[in-house]
């Protein structure tokens, strides 16, 4: 039968969902009977279901906009928050657990705010407990003396709240400067070469730069950590001109990146973003210290970093 | 009498495409998503993440193209998990042993792939090339941009609703058309 036939609107009505049940059952019943109306209807079906294609691909693209918008940093320390008290059950608390065991920087990450969790709790409790004293004594005093008697209460209060306060924040300070000042990070990740990895003596110009990455090395572990930057810096840059096997370019490449990326992060004003190289490390898949760029990246990142700097 | 009067007067603002209430939903579900699906699936925390975006896509899709509708049967919130459980069944994960408190749906919603969608969306930019700027944009304007008539009527300066709903249909007739001329 000719498409002309047909009428579209109930056909739209009928496929957008806002025909009312009744009116549905009998639309139904006339396709049954009618092959053509059915064969139209999958027609619209098909242009109808495009156009919500289209617009889940708009709607798509808005999402990824929002979660670009997210507090994205903040999702691990609300993992952390929901493991600490108690929401995170069930096989999704084993899996968080197995992760911990694997990964030292979620389990400081995680032990950390359970300081700060204790401290808060203990807080509560505090404040609470001098609460319940206070609605006693106010029962058994004369209404005289409710007055005089809030002041010790309220200072007994303050008084607690600022010992747990202070003794956590003692405690988070050490931890924060211990793990995650600029020095503690670099002696953490820094690495001494291995000296058995140089090889090919038939490489004249291998001995050039194993020596200027050696020199490299020990400027770095006297601490000298500007000239050992630029040491690192000038072994890249002669590098592509030194004509090693893929072997030892890709040794030297990625161990003076490294070495210079912490030799930065050691200075006062860093010459390069260590948190940009970090990262850049971290998406360099192969590279010998991804793993180790994937790590600092997220410790650059943490409340943690911000706070022992 | 509706049980969730609220999600109700939600669902309209959603259905009519009201940019503010979907930003508004996404924000507020976000968590308690990742939670769940982080808790009962014991899933990574990015692939909640995924999962949470596939779900409120297909929410859009439900909500927009008509199939939930006031008085809910369901908080949005449950239609909302109910899909990303239906998501991931459709990937081989098993949910029945969950215990969670999402019930079954009422309505199914439905999850079409996204071979599938692509795909549909091809074919209708195709064609919509093929019918005329006019049409092309009175179409694109109600069934990619949500306006209702009124709203089309004063951007295209018809002179009525009425009018624009008229070549609505003269339009998707001319792009019915076409399909049957390729098929």
């Amino acid at each position: 039968m000719p498409s002309n036939l047909y009428d579209i609107e109930p056909i739209e009505r009928y496929l957008l969902g806002q025909m009312e049940p009744a009116e549905r059952v009998a639309f139904e019943a006339l396709l049954q009977a009618d092959e053509g109306h059915r064969a139209e209807v999958e027609n619209y079906r098909r242009l109808f279901g495009g156009f919500a294609a289209i617009r889940s691909e708009a709607f798509r693209k808005l999402a990824l906009l929002w979660e670009a918008e997210a507090d994205a940093a903040s999702d691990e320390v609300e993992l952390i928050e929901w493991y600490l008290n108690g929401q995170l059950q069930g096989p999704g608390r084993n899996a968080f657990e197995e992760r911990m065991l694997s990964d030292e920087h979620l389990a400081g990450e995680v032990e950390a705010y359970r300081q700060l969790h204790y401290g808060f709790s203990a807080a509560r409790s505090e404040v609470f407990r001098d609460k319940l004293e206070g609605w006693e004594s106010a029962k058994s005093s004369p209404v005289a003396l409710k007055a005089a008697s809030r002041r010790p209460l309220l200072y007994r209060i303050a008084a607690a709240a600022a010992a747990v306060l202070l003794l956590a924040g003692f405690g988070l300070n050490w931890y924060a400067n211990s793990h995650y000042s600029r020095p503690a990070l670099v002696a953490s990740y820094y690495q001494p070469p291995r000296s058995e990895t140089i090889m090919g003596n038939d490489q004249p110009t291998l001995t050039t730069i194993a020596q200027q990455f050696t020199r490299a090395n020990e400027l770095f572990q006297k601490q000298h950590y500007a000239e050992a930057y630029q040491a690192f810096d000038g072994l890249l840059g002669s590098l592509p001109a030194a004509g090693l096997d893929k072997f030892n370019h890709q040794y030297f490449l990625e161990q003076s990146e490294w070495n210079r990326l912490l030799a930065a992060m050691a200075m006062d004003t860093p010459p390069l973003d260590p948190a940009g190289e970090a990262r850049r490390i971290a998406g360099a898949d192969g590279h010998e210290f991804q793993a180790e760029a994937k790590r600092l990246s997220r410790q650059l990142q943490s409340v943690w970093y911000k706070w022992a700097n | 009498m509706s049980s969730y009067p609220e999600d109700d007067q939600l669902i309209r603002q959603l259905a009519a495409g009201d940019e503010g209430a979907w930003r508004r939903l996404y924000d507020d579900m976000r968590s308690p998503f990742r939670l769940f699906f982080i808790r009962y699936g014991a899933m990574a925390p990015e692939d909640a993440l995924n999962l949470f975006q596939e779900a409120m896509v297909v929410l859009h899709r439900n909500c927009t193209g008509g199939k939930i509708q006031p008085p809910l049967t369901s908080s949005i919130k449950t239609y909302l998990f109910g899909i990303g459980k239906i998501l991931l069944k459709k990937n081989g994960v098993d949910t029945r042993h969950w215990d969670d408190d999402i019930p079954e749906l009422p309505v199914a919603p439905e999850v079409e792939s996204r071979e599938d969608q692509r795909a549909n969306a091809e074919l209708v930019r195709r064609l919509l090339d093929k019918i005329g700027e006019p049409c092309k944009r009175l179409l694109e304007l109600i069934f990619v941009h949500g306006y209702v008539m009124d709203a089309v009527a004063e951007e295209l300066e018809l002179p009525s609703a009425g009018a624009a709903r008229k070549r609505k249909f003269d339009c998707l007739k001319k792009m019915r058309d076409l399909i049957v001329f390729k098929t």
